[in-house]
């Protein structure tokens, strides 16, 4: 009743700012689809113009409407009309959230649908992308409608809110770093900047609703202030602390008719490859401290077509009855191996199916390896010929090529992609060989803590039984709005393959030709454990 | 008799700033109480804290039984409050804003409501931006009206107003308090506005209560005295604490007794001017009251016990 009552007071006080809202948000739907679907990458700059009045308009809104929202009946000062008025503080807090829940949110989350729909994606692509526009603008809201809570005033918002940045950014570089060192003696961390993810979202998220609805109940600013601050440096500096991307661990699951994960197991390969100064993002002053130990895994038991990347590696060294040295590393947030991945070409020739496939390329894919360990610097000059234990529990992502559509090869074919549509744009003769220009439309998640792996194209004639894998480049073809999530999900790729291979593939054997897409299936992810019990570390590089 | 305020030693700190020092207060239900003093004094600090629009440094006070610091919907229910510097929502309609009030109160009488309004002269469909200062405050007040509160809380509500608008509200509010038996707890320092009103008087200044008591026994006690003396005799060392602002000149002696009673007042004068010829006492009205009570707080430190 209140919350009703509350709510068509805000529309109707709104009103002006909502209908602006929603046709912005309309607007951006539009060209984004538009883009979509028939632009050409030629006709980027002026798109690109368009698109970054409205992205900036649209988050400018988003804080206009909810800044106005939270505002409209203050919780600090005294001299509020609503103070008086048997209103509840804990309804009032309530009507505000659910009327931006429904309109700074809500909104959104149902034009981002309907447009992805209105794309082509299924359900499946469907989902992740509302989810994904309902955490962002939750996210976003939750901050502003904080600042808002405390401060009356737009300018007394945006000082606040530069208080916050400023403070958050203090936080970030000076209290977070000496409190890990001190709390995580020993152990080897990665910082709250390899660590955004979507559980620093969610904790913000939280954690500013609940300091907004502190401030609507007891409308006390200075403990509000104080309560902030505190929480503030504590999360922060868990953040800086905490070495886990915490999402790793309820995925823990793998199509079992697929890959038994009892039947795998992994060695070091080789045993030690690679040790470099550790890169650290804290300042001159910490990038010695430690050594960073990098290799790849050989696995067995794999069936046929499988293959695995480590998506998180947990180690324990230890040199005689010195300390254990507790390396925890996630590599989410560092795709390292896709290309390794991508570059196994008989994996890919597996998929195509109906083989043998004679490759007429020579694939090398070596990725970036994953950390097995971070050694102290003094622990790796006093051990560094002498035999330790060397153990390790390693998350694996298991994944799977599919052949996922097939395609002419001529201008005006096009494929779906997985969600999306590829068109051929045009194939044509260059200097040395050829090249065929595509134009991919897609969906992604950017808030997935697994990245995306991309598909391949493969070039195949069937008469021969040979494959040709293009060099492909690949850019954006449309340009992402940056702070709306909508436009950092659909994405347009411009990509060109480029086909030279003099003397062997010529205009009769591309007449013969259609291209292939390949694209990576995930399985899930399960663990696996390693040991070794005389690990030697290698020569510094 | 009921009481619908009640403060307990209630305090109020802004940094070294006591705006509210150790007020106690009782206001019995029904009538209006009038809570004077001059700017600055601590009137509008109280009624917020009153109102648990501000908490208190320590001490209490109770509004309709609750505490403040505890004030519900429910009892918010029964009170209204109007004060100079509510903001009021002013893109609303005052149509809009008696809509949007009146879901809030079960016992909203939607006739009187047009009533207030009408008697008012409030345009109904023109945002309050636009309406001057005193047709806000009308706005605010019918908003706090019909409902038939049982506590009337207003704080400096005919500030800056013209003396017409004044009179309306001053009106309005006499008839209804008359028709309903609510009370009305106000604040002002103009005392010449109040005082058709109040039943009740306390004068507060420097964040201290000075006095609490029914106006007429105020106006009872309170008398200007003219005492025409023989010779120029000077004055005695000591003269009665009761008696402010005592002036000599010219064989006349003038004072303000704040404990006027005929026989007694007499028999003082005689004792300590023997050679008076003639005493006249001259009824005050509260404003002058409030004048002597001001002057005599500025001057000199007299105890709350003695006035």
């Amino acid at each position: 009743m209140l919350i009703l009552l509350l709510a068509r007071k805000y529309a109707r006080y709104l009103r002006w700012e909502l209908l602006l809202w929603t046709l912005l948000l309309s607007l951006q739907a539009v060209l984004i689809g538009r883009e979509m679907q028939h632009s050409s990458y030629d006709e980027l700059s002026s798109g690109m113009m368009v698109q970054s009045v409205l992205s900036i308009s649209v988050i400018v809104m988003m804080g206009v409407i909810t800044v106005q929202l939270v505002q409209s009946d203050p919780v600090v000062g005294s001299t509020a009309f609503w103070m008086t008025r048997p209103i509840s503080r804990a309804g009032l807090f309530a009507a505000k959230l659910v009327f931006a829940l429904l309109t700074v949110v809500g909104l959104p989350m149902v034009i981002s649908g309907a447009l992805v729909a209105a794309l082509g994606a299924g359900g499946g692509a469907l989902v992740p992308v509302v989810l994904t526009v309902f955490a962002w603008q939750l996210g976003v809201m939750a901050i502003v409608f904080f600042v808002a809570s405390v401060s009356s005033g737009f300018a007394r918002f945006l000082l606040a809110g530069a208080v916050l940045v400023a403070g958050f950014s203090g936080v970030v570089t000076y209290v977070g770093p000496p409190l890990r060192d001190l709390a995580l003696r020993g152990w080897n961390s990665v910082t709250l900047v390899d660590t955004q993810s979507w559980v620093l979202l969610v904790l913000t998220t939280a954690l500013c609703l609940v300091l907004a609805l502190y401030q609507h109940v007891r409308m006390n600013l200075r403990r509000t202030t104080g309560l902030t601050v505190v929480a503030s440096l504590l999360v922060l500096t868990a953040f800086s602390v905490w070495p886990w991307d915490l999402l790793g661990r309820p995925g823990m699951s793998v199509d079992r008719g697929a890959l038994d994960p009892a039947s795998v197991t992994l060695s070091l390969d080789p045993p030690a490859a690679n040790i470099q100064p550790r890169r650290t993002f804290n300042g001159e002053g910490r990038q010695r401290s430690a050594l960073r130990l990098f290799g790849g895994f050989t696995y067995a038991g794999l069936p046929e077509g499988v293959f695995l990347e480590p998506a998180r590696v947990e180690s324990r060294l230890r040199f005689g009855a010195g300390p254990e040295i507790v390396t925890r590393g996630e590599s989410r947030m560092r795709p390292w191996n896709e290309r390794e991945a991508l570059g196994s070409q008989d994996l890919m020739l597996h998929a195509l199916g109906d083989g043998p496939w004679t490759s007429l390329s020579a694939l090398q894919g070596h990725g970036l390896e994953p950390v097995l360990a971070e050694v102290p610097e003094a622990a790796y000059s006093q051990h560094a010929r002498e035999a330790g234990a060397y153990s390790a529990v390693v998350a694996l992502d298991a994944y799977r090529y599919a052949r996922w559509a097939e395609v002419p090869l001529r201008a005006g074919a096009s494929c779906r992609l997985n969600p999306g549509r590829a068109v051929v744009r045009a194939v044509s003769r260059v200097l040395d060989g050829y090249q065929v220009v595509l134009r991919e439309a897609t969906v992604v998640n950017a808030t997935s803590a697994r990245s995306r792996m991309e598909g391949q194209y493969v070039l195949r004639n069937r008469a021969r039984r040979q494959v040709f894998f293009p060099f492909a480049i690949t850019v954006p073809a449309a340009w992402n709005p940056m702070f709306f999530p909508l436009g950092n999900q659909l994405r347009v790729l411009h990509t060109v393959l480029y086909v030279r291979l003099p003397g062997i593939i010529d205009d009769s054997w591309l007449a013969g030709a259609d291209l292939v897409r390949i694209e990576p299936v995930y399985l899930g992810q399960f663990t696996a454990p390693l040991r070794v019990d005389d690990f030697v570390l290698p020569p510094a590089s | 008799m009921d009481t619908a305020i009640e403060t307990d030693r209630l305090t109020r700190h802004f940094g070294k700033v006591e705006a509210v020092n150790d007020l106690t207060l009782s206001v019995p239900d029904g009538g209006v109480f009038a809570l004077i003093g001059p700017n600055g004094a601590g009137k509008t600090t109280t009624i917020k804290l009153l109102m648990n629009l501000l908490q208190p440094t320590s001490g209490r006070s109770v509004l309709l039984g609750t505490p403040s610091r505890r004030l519900d919907p429910a009892t918010l229910r029964r009170v209204g409050y109007v004060s100079e510097n509510q903001e009021l929502p002013l893109w609303m309609t005052v149509r809009q804003l008696a809509a949007f009030c009146q879901p809030l109160y079960p016992t909203w009488d939607r006739a009187l409501a047009d009533e207030l309004r009408r008697g008012f002269d409030l345009p109904p469909d023109r945002p309050l931006r636009v309406l001057s200062r005193g047709m806000r405050m009308k706005a605010a007040l019918l908003c706090s009206l019909a409902y038939r509160p049982r506590v009337l809380v207003l704080d400096e509500p005919f500030a800056g107003l013209d003396p017409l608008i004044r009179e309306d509200l001053v009106e309005g509010m006499l008839r209804l308090t008359e028709q309903e038996h609510w009370t009305v707890f106000i604040s002002s320092n103009d005392v010449d506005e109040v005082e058709p009103l109040a039943d009740q008087v306390g004068f507060i200044n420097n964040g201290r209560l000075r006095l609490a008591e029914p106006v007429s026994a105020l106006l009872g006690r309170f008398r200007q005295i003219e005492v025409t003396l023989d010779s120029d005799d000077p004055l005695p060392a000591s003269l009665p604490p009761a008696w402010l602002l005592p002036e000599a000149g010219s064989r006349l002696l003038r004072f303000v007794d704040s404990a006027w009673n005929e026989p007694e007042t007499d028999r003082q004068i005689r004792r300590l001017f023997p050679t008076s010829r003639q005493v006249s006492s001259t009824p005050m009205s509260l404003k002058a009251i409030f004048v002597a009570l001001a002057r005599t707080w500025r001057s000199t430190a007299v105890s709350k016990e003695v006035l």
